[in-house]
């Protein structure tokens, strides 16, 4: 579903993506589109972008492509998705003890719809941190 | 990458980027106004520093600002290098002519060669007149002395200030466009639609419009002898005022074809080309099908953002929550079937702070699907 969503294809797009959206939550999965991985976190990303259009948006960015980020960022996993608010990374408790960002699929959409939900409210608040309403560390995994 | 970039991922802190700080540094970098070519000169400091001082100002630029490469231009004009020398006041020790071997007399204006052209003498009168030597032999031009009567009895502070009003009241303006503009596209269909009548089109109506502001094409013959028939008329049914009745039609339909024009002019200025040929039955088509009004969507987060709060109320709208009457269930870990609630955001809070199984206790919105979240996790703050 990579191709349903906007890409962002150099820094620059990337930065100006960031910067000047003034009130809702940036979401940016760096990865590659032909991942399976990315391929997951894409679906949901797609399906849940019209229902959160209001407060979020989403934005694909290939690290290939755009490296500019890779060593800031730490992207170094085939799926990362980060959170931004009002030129501000947000971070969240996922459980996992990377606050950083979310560097898996997560194919159920309610769930990402909750998480994106969570930051956008947090973050209007003035949270730098926002706890996940789902614990993803690994002793919920059954 | 700016602010972001200086805060690495251990800081849970992050400094916010707020507007005024870019907009200040925007202001320090601007260059001052300066006029050259009619000799006010206000900032006469044409120090540009050093390549490195530049070349730090630059990044300044960039740190505050974007990533991209602003700043200073990298080639200086003549016209700045020109008055920086002015300024600058280059001193030279003059060349004595006297001393410069080899001059000729000046020749004599009959001195002429075998073609017939004069020849110029071999010395330095003609340069002399125009500017002077120094010692090392390079030619420096006088300072050419441009004064105008006129020029000098301007008032270049007036100006200045009118400049400034005049700048002032063009933005005043710019902030607050034309009413009209505002409207959104639904709004402007609708208004044309009110004025067009089942079946025709805009160009239509334009024509039905304009057929009764037009009147005067009507030969005056025509004009008269249908002016005549309205009297005669009018004379039958014991009414005198029906000729100015008829002007006051004409001038409302002169104000409506303007105002149709203007709706239409805006629709095709956003693209909507074919609005000429679209018909009254199309148009009310346009404006049923458009689900919601993107503009209004917008305005109302605008007039949200002011209001504080209910932005968060108008997102979730969408997701079918609001702040106001977001309910809880909630379900002990063991017992699936056992949901109990609906409770508000306070009563699930203080069910969080007091119950001692609190891990055990699994939550949900009511008509947020099917996921249970530990009720430990949830911030209810948010909501």
């Amino acid at each position: 579903m990579s191709y349903m969503l906007p890409h962002l294809t150099n820094g620059w797009q990337v930065d100006q993506a960031i910067q000047h959206e003034e009130d809702k939550v940036v979401c940016v999965r760096f990865g590659h589109d032909w991942d399976p991985t990315c391929m997951k976190m894409d679906e949901t990303l797609y399906s849940v972008a019209e229902k959160c259009r209001n407060f979020a948006c989403f934005y694909l960015v290939d690290i290939s492509q755009v490296p500019d980020f890779n060593k800031m960022y730490e992207l170094y996993d085939p799926c990362t998705c980060m959170f931004f608010f009002r030129n501000k990374h947000i971070m969240i408790d996922l459980g996992t003890g990377n606050n950083n960002k979310i560097n898996w699929a997560i194919p159920d959409k309610q769930e990402f719809v909750d998480i994106v939900e969570t930051v956008y409210r947090g973050a209007r608040k003035g949270r730098g941190l926002v706890v996940s309403p789902k614990d993803y560390s690994t002793k919920y995994q059954y | 990458m700016g602010k972001r970039k200086s805060v690495s991922f251990g800081e849970p802190q992050v400094k916010e980027f707020t507007r005024d700080e870019v907009e200040g540094s925007k202001k320090e970098d601007a260059p001052a106004k300066i006029r050259r070519n009619n000799r006010v000169i206000e900032n006469t400091d044409f120090d540009f520093g050093t390549a490195d001082q530049r070349a730090e100002n630059q990044n300044f630029v960039n740190e505050k600002g974007t990533r991209m490469k602003t700043g200073l231009h990298t080639i200086d004009s003549d016209d700045e290098e020109e008055n920086a020398q002015n300024e600058k006041k280059l001193k030279y020790k003059k060349l004595d002519i006297e001393k410069v071997q080899g001059l000729e007399a000046d020749t004599y204006h009959d001195n002429l060669d075998e073609d017939g052209n004069m020849i110029t003498g071999f010395n330095l009168k003609d340069e002399e007149e125009e500017g002077e030597f120094d010692s090392t032999g390079q030619f420096h031009f006088k300072k050419r002395d441009d004064r105008d009567e006129w020029l000098d009895t301007v008032d270049w502070k007036k100006i200045k200030n009118k400049e400034k009003e005049e700048e002032s009241t063009k933005m005043e303006e710019d902030a607050k466009p034309d009413e009209d503009e505002k409207l959104s596209e639904r709004e402007i269909l609708e208004k044309i639609v009110a004025k067009m009548n089942p079946k025709e089109t805009v160009t239509k109506c334009l024509q039905r419009l304009g057929s009764g502001a037009s009147a005067s094409n009507i030969p005056a013959w025509k004009q008269k002898r249908l002016d005549k028939l309205a009297k005669r008329k009018a004379a039958a049914k014991g009414q005198n005022a029906s000729t100015s009745k008829y002007e006051v039609k004409e001038e409302v339909n002169k104000e409506e074809v303007a105002q149709l024009t203007n709706l239409v002019d805006q629709l095709s200025r956003r693209g909507y080309y074919d609005i000429y040929t679209d018909t009254y039955e199309k148009i009310k088509h346009k404006i049923s099908s458009m689900p919601a009004d993107e503009d209004d969507v917008l305005d109302m987060f605008g007039e949200a953002i002011e209001g504080g709060k209910s932005i968060a109320e108008q997102a979730t709208a969408e997701v079918g929550l609001s702040d106001s009457d977001t309910k809880w269930e909630y379900k002990f870990k063991d017992k699936d079937d056992d949901i109990k609630g609906p409770l508000s955001t306070q009563e699930m809070e203080r069910l969080k702070d007091t119950h001692k199984q609190a891990a055990d206790i699994f939550c949900r919105r009511t008509n947020s699907g099917n996921t249970w979240y530990s009720i430990k996790r949830v911030d209810f703050d948010l909501w």
